[in-house]
């Protein structure tokens, strides 16, 4: 500011100005940074190496994936991935139960959950699509696995056993997101309550912390996300807590882009009549992607598929207050001869 | 080489600058007397917000004038459920010639809180708001530029900030969100026009539209879950009166 002091100003005065301004560096200087590695949300793989990991090379570069396995490797492997996009497996956990009879392997996809941050350019349904197969890879490279996707996991999983027929056993999608892009376009469920509380604070907080990184774009969704899914339960139930370590909020952002960009004809279910395996279609009997929106749009993309509804349940809860009846219903389904 | 009045007023709108809340009610209304002013606006940025704010305008010769006051702004729908708000102090300077053709500048210094089961926050900043426009005897319009920088956050983790990092991060050096001071919290810009009509003697309306970005590095412009809704639009009603009997 030395333009704006007078020369025949005091030079004490000068002195108390540095005085100020060197203060306000070394208070700003001891601060912690929001995007300082479990200052704000609990760290990523490459950040925190004591988190279960697995490190693969996707899209030309090697990230650090959040992985989880449960049960003896010799199991008959199932893979379980959440949803969102952003979303991580904490929800899904209570699907360990199923490692009695499975080699489980649970993660998070790659600019979600506690899995690696990584650019944008690395985030596209190919590369998604590379990262199932590098997890395959790695933990079943000569077995078929079982696949168990929830919500934008289940469509995932849907391109992947299309494309990779002779790699599935069974695929299971529960509550998945609308397959085709005409179907999104006509349905609108589940978007949030724009003036609810939590939602209208998410925004507020932009007064003080706004989205300029990856941790606080994370925050800020990890507060909202209960009653953002509010539509997502049946009609007049209280949302429960919602389980969740790390919304990848960017990798969220991105993705439902990319799936945009896909162009009107895209459609996760393409090429699936290619696989003879066996498929499960669970869904709740409530909320925005409940069974009614699954035989709306869904159903008829994935004709042979076993159709099962959890009445009672919605999307969040089937996992939560009716985790019990979900997973009666996997068992009955992964565990039938094929 | 500027004079030293001329020094003393830069440096003063310099430090008033380093202090906003409805700026476009104090750089672009139209009022005809307005020594004393009252404004208040409700709108969008895009959570629902409102403000109150007065402004004095100190005597000044010629065509300059300066201002200052203090101002609250409040979110409606979670005023009672988080306790948010912003209180600030605000200071502006105007010219306009006699053309009508001049400018003004607002700036705010503000403490804004937010308190829910994510955490409690408390945050101190500074939003400078301004730009060139035209005033006229009965309207006016302005470009609407600013810049708003928290530079320091106290944040106190509430239990859902908290629970997520249960059974995973339980221990070690991750074993849960770190409270205290966190530095250079937000950064927005906002680029928007705004303008005002005098609709009685004492009485002014105020209208600002434009956009409303945060900094993002990862380049998401426009998406909810990135909290960014790049719009905002305020509306005010503006009564200014004289000073004195």
């Amino acid at each position: 500011m030395g333009v704006l002091h007078d020369r025949k100003t005091p030079p004490t005065s000068g002195r108390w100005q540095v005085a100020v301004w060197v203060g306000l560096a070394l208070l700003l200087g001891g601060c912690l940074d929001p995007n300082d590695p479990g200052a704000l949300v609990p760290p990523t793989a490459s950040e925190d190496p004591g988190l279960p990991q697995l490190s693969v090379e996707v899209a030309g570069a090697r990230r650090g994936l959040h992985v989880q396995t449960f049960g003896d490797p010799s199991l008959p492997p199932l893979f379980v991935i959440p949803g969102g996009p952003g979303a991580d497996f904490r929800l899904l956990l209570p699907l360990a139960a199923l490692a009695d009879h499975h080699f489980v392997v649970m993660w998070d996809l790659r600019g979600a959950g506690l899995s690696d941050r990584v650019p944008n350019r690395e985030l596209t349904l190919e590369s998604i699509d590379e990262e199932v197969a590098a997890v395959k890879a790695h933990f079943a490279p000569d077995r078929k696995v079982s696949l168990v996707g929830h919500s934008f996991g289940g469509a995932v999983f849907l391109r992947y056993t299309a494309r990779h027929p002779d790699d599935v056993e069974k695929l299971v999608m529960i509550e998945p997101m609308l397959f085709t892009a005409a179907a999104r376009a006509g349905y609108s469920g589940g978007r949030p309550a724009a003036f609810a509380p939590p939602v209208q604070e998410a925004f507020w907080q932009n007064e003080y912390l706004s989205p300029q990184d990856h941790a606080a774009a994370d925050f800020k969704v990890a507060g909202a996300i209960r009653e953002a899914t509010r539509n997502f339960y049946c009609d007049g139930e209280e949302p429960d807590p919602y389980p969740l370590w790390r919304y990848g909020a960017i990798a969220s952002e991105v993705v439902m882009a990319r799936i945009g960009e896909a162009g009107p004809d895209f459609d996760f279910s393409e090429g699936i009549d290619a696989f003879d395996g066996p498929m499960l279609l669970l869904a709740g009997s409530c909320g925005a992607l409940g069974i009614d929106v699954q035989e709306r749009f869904n159903v008829e993309r994935v004709p042979g598929a076993e159709i099962v509804t959890i009445d009672g349940a919605g999307h969040i809860s089937l996992f939560t207050s009716r985790a019990d009846e979900t997973i009666a219903a996997l068992r009955s389904f992964l565990e039938a001869p094929p | 080489m500027r004079g030293r009045s001329g020094r003393r007023s830069l440096w003063l709108v310099t430090v008033l600058a380093a202090g906003i809340a409805s700026a476009q009610a104090l750089h672009v209304t139209a009022p005809r007397t307005r020594d004393e002013q009252l404004a208040a606006t409700v709108g969008v940025e895009p959570e629902l917000i409102s403000t109150l704010s007065w402004a004095h305008r100190f005597s000044t010769p010629g065509s300059a004038g300066f201002w200052a006051g203090a101002g609250l702004k409040l979110a409606p729908a979670t005023l009672f459920h988080c306790g948010a708000l912003r209180a600030q102090l605000l200071a502006g300077a105007e010219r306009y010639g006699t053309s009508g053709f001049g400018g003004g500048v607002g700036a705010f210094a503000y403490y804004v809180r937010d308190q829910s089961d994510v955490g409690r926050f408390d945050g101190f900043g500074v939003e400078v708001r301004g730009g060139p426009g035209y005033r006229g005897q009965r309207w006016s319009a302005a470009l609407d530029l600013g810049y708003q920088l928290t530079f320091l956050t106290h944040i106190a983790h509430g239990p859902i900030s908290e629970a997520t990092f249960g059974d995973r991060q339980s221990t070690g050096p991750f074993a849960g969100p770190r409270d205290g001071w966190y530095g250079i919290t937000a950064q927005r810009f906002r680029v928007g026009l705004a303008g005002g009509v005098a609709i009685a003697q004492h009485w002014s309306l105020t209208l600002a539209l434009g956009s409303l970005v945060s900094r993002q590095r990862q380049g998401i412009f426009f998406g909810f879950n990135a909290g960014q809704f790049p719009v905002y639009a305020e509306a005010g009603v503006l009564f200014g009166w004289p000073r004195g009997p």
